[in-house]
C-alpha cells in the first residue's frame, strides 16, 4: 500500500513536470522523498503502531469465571513441503498465548474452552480452525476442551460466526487473544456482535529506527494501515447504518 | 540493504545526468524501477528464498536417542514499556516448535534437554536465553529439564557456547531448532564446532505473489539476504579458525 502511494506520487510528479507544471511536479516529488524518508526510517510506523497497540501493552491480570472462553483468531496456515498443513509464521505467537492462558485457566479449577476461529481464508483445502487445534493438542490440550470455528474468511466473520458459539457456551468470561494491532478491530468486531471481550496481546510490534530507510518499516506501516482502514470502515459503515443489520436475530 | 542499494543506484543516475550522460542516467533509473518490481512483486525472494531454505523443508523423523538436547536458538526480543522482555515477532514460532519436540520426546518416553542459547544481544535488559526460557515455561516445560546459555551474541556464538552445556547434557543427539532461513548458516558453525546436530526448522517463509510491489517482499529479501551475506562471513571465519582452536575453546577445555 504504502510503495504504491510512493510509486504514485512520484509518477504524479513526472507527469506534471512534463505538463509544464513545475512547481506542483517539483512538490509531489519532494513530498514523495519525505514520506519514503518519514517512514523508512520509522518515525511514521512507530507513531501509528504506538496509538494502535499502547492500549494492549500490558496483558491484564485476569479473574477467572466458573466458564471461560479464550478465542484464538486465526492468521493464515499453509502446506508444507510433505504436504501437511501447518500454521503461518504470524500464527504461532497467538497460538502460544492461547495455550498459556488455557494452562492458567486450567490451573484455576474452572471451566475453560479454547475457540480456535479461522476458515479456510488461504485456499489451501483445511481451515485454520482445525490446523491449529491440531497444534493445540499436540501441545496438550484436551480435545473436549476445544470449540472450531471452521467458516470465517475474516476478522468481521470471526467475530460474527464467534458469537454463537460463545452464547451455546455461556461463557462469562471472553478472552480475545490476537496480536497488538489486531485488536483494535478485533474487539471491535467482537462487540459489534454482542460479545463483551477481554483483549489479551499476544505479539508486539516494533518499527526499526534507523538513520537510513528499512524495507521492515514499510512492511509494518502497511500491516498497520490495513488495520486503520478497517476500523475507519467499520465507524463509516455505522454510521451510513450499513452494519446494523448484521445484528439482527437470526443472523447466521 | 535492498532500500540502500536502490538510493546508491538513483544517486549514481543522478549525478550521471548531472555530468550530461543522459542513456547513462536513464539505464540507472531504468534498472531501479524494474529492482523494485522484480523484487516487490515477488520473484527475487522467491528465487533466494527457494534454494535456500529447501533442504530444510521436511522435518526430519525422530528417531529419539536415550538421551537428547533440544538447543533452541533464539531471534529477536521486545520489550515494551512497562512489562518484562518477551520474544520478538521471529521467536514465538522457533519456541513453539521447541515445544512440540520436547513433547513428542516425553511421549516417546525418552530424556529431554532444552538448551535455550541467547545473550542479551537486543539489549532488552535480560539475556535471551532467560525471555526464551520463560516462554517455554509458560507453555509447560518443566525448569528441570532447561539449561541457559547466556553469553552468544551471534549465531557462530551459538555454536562455540554450546560445546560445555552440551557436554554437561550428555546427550547422544542434538536437535537444533530454528527458522529454515535460519538453519543453513546454523547447522554449518554448529558442525565447524564438531556438533553433530540433526536441524529441525521452526518457520519456512514464502514471498507473496503480486502484480504491484509489496513492502513485505522488500523486507523477506533483505532478511534473505542477510543470511547469504552471514554464510559468506561464517567460510571466512572457519577457513581462518581450522588450524586454531579459538581461544574460547581452550579455556573450556581449561575447566
Amino acid at each position: 500500500m504504502s510503495l504504491n502511494v510512493l510509486i504514485v506520487l512520484v509518477l504524479l510528479g513526472l507527469a506534471l513536470r512534463a505538463l509544464k507544471w513545475r512547481r506542483t511536479g517539483k512538490a509531489a516529488l519532494v513530498l514523495a522523498v519525505l514520506l519514503f524518508v518519514v517512514e523508512g526510517c520509522g518515525l511514521l510506523p512507530a507513531w501509528l503502531l504506538g496509538s494502535l497497540q499502547g492500549p494492549y501493552a500490558q496483558r491484564p491480570a485476569i479473574a477467572w469465571a466458573p466458564r471461560n472462553a479464550i478465542v484464538l483468531l486465526g492468521a493464515g496456515a499453509q502446506r508444507a513441503a510433505d504436504g501437511t498443513a501447518e500454521p503461518g509464521e504470524p500464527a504461532h505467537s497467538r497460538i502460544n498465548e492461547a495455550l498459556a492462558l488455557y494452562r492458567e485457566c486450567k490451573a484455576s479449577g474452572n471451566d475453560c474452552k479454547l475457540e480456535v476461529s479461522g476458515g479456510d481464508a488461504r485456499h489451501i483445502g483445511e481451515s485454520e480452525a482445525a490446523v491449529y487445534a491440531a497444534a493445540l493438542e499436540r501441545m496438550g490440550v484436551a480435545v473436549a476442551d476445544l470449540l472450531l470455528e471452521p467458516h470465517s474468511m475474516n476478522t468481521w466473520q470471526n467475530a460474527k460466526f464467534s458469537a454463537p458459539l460463545l452464547r451455546d457456551y455461556g461463557a462469562q468470561r471472553v478472552l480475545l487473544v490476537s496480536s497488538a494491532t489486531h485488536l483494535r478491530r478485533a474487539s471491535l468486531y467482537f462487540a459489534h456482535f454482542g460479545i463483551a471481550t477481554t483483549p489479551v496481546r499476544s505479539d508486539w510490534l516494533k518499527e526499526r529506527m534507523d538513520w537510513w530507510p528499512q524495507s521492515w518499516n514499510f512492511a509494518v506501516t502497511d500491516l498497520a494501515l490495513h488495520e486503520y482502514v478497517g476500523v475507519l470502515r467499520y465507524h463509516l459503515y455505522n454510521a451510513m447504518d450499513w452494519n446494523a443489520q448484521e445484528t439482527e436475530p437470526g443472523a447466521p | 540493504m535492498i532500500l540502500l542499494a536502490l538510493i546508491v543506484l538513483l544517486a549514481c543516475a543522478w549525478l550521471a545526468g548531472r555530468l550530461g550522460r543522459r542513456r547513462l542516467q536513464l539505464a540507472g533509473v531504468a534498472l531501479a524501477v524494474v529492482a523494485v518490481f522484480a523484487i516487490g512483486c515477488g520473484p527475487v525472494p522467491n528465487l533466494l528464498l527457494r534454494g535456500w531454505q529447501a533442504p530444510y523443508a521436511h522435518r526430519p523423523a525422530l528417531d529419539w536417542a536415550s538421551g537428547n538436547a533440544i538447543v533452541l536458538l533464539t531471534a529477536n526480543a521486545n520489550n515494551p514499556a512497562g512489562g518484562t522482555p518477551e520474544p520478538g515477532q521471529a521467536g514465538y514460532v522457533r519456541v513453539a516448535e521447541t515445544m512440540s519436540l520436547y513433547n513428542a520426546c516425553r511421549a516417546a518416553g525418552r530424556r529431554c534437554t532444552v538448551l535455550v542459547s541467547g545473550g542479551d544481544a537486543y539489549a532488552v535488559g535480560e539475556p535471551l536465553a532467560q525471555v526464551y526460557g520463560n516462554a517455554l515455561v509458560r507453555l509447560g516445560l518443566p525448569v528441570a529439564d532447561m539449561v541457559l546459555e547466556s553469553r552468544s551474541r551471534t549465531t557462530w556464538q551459538n555454536a562455540e557456547f554450546a560445546r560445555a552445556p552440551l557436554a554437561r547434557i550428555g546427550a547422544q543427539r542434538v536437535w537444533l531448532v530454528s527458522s529454515a532461513l535460519h538453519l543453513r548458516r546454523a547447522e554449518f558453525a554448529f558442525r565447524h564446532f564438531g556438533i553433530a546436530v540433526t536441524p529441525v526448522r521452526a518457520d519456512y517463509v514464502r514471498n507473496a505473489w503480486s502484480l504491484l510491489p509489496l513492502a513485505g517482499n522488500l523486507s523477506l529479501t533483505d532478511h534473505a539476504l542477510h543470511e547469504y551475506a552471514g554464510m559468506a562471513l561464517y567460510h571466512w571465519y572457519a577457513w581462518r579458525h581450522r588450524a586454531e582452536a579459538s581461544p574460547e575453546a581452550a579455556t573450556l577445555t581449561a575447566n
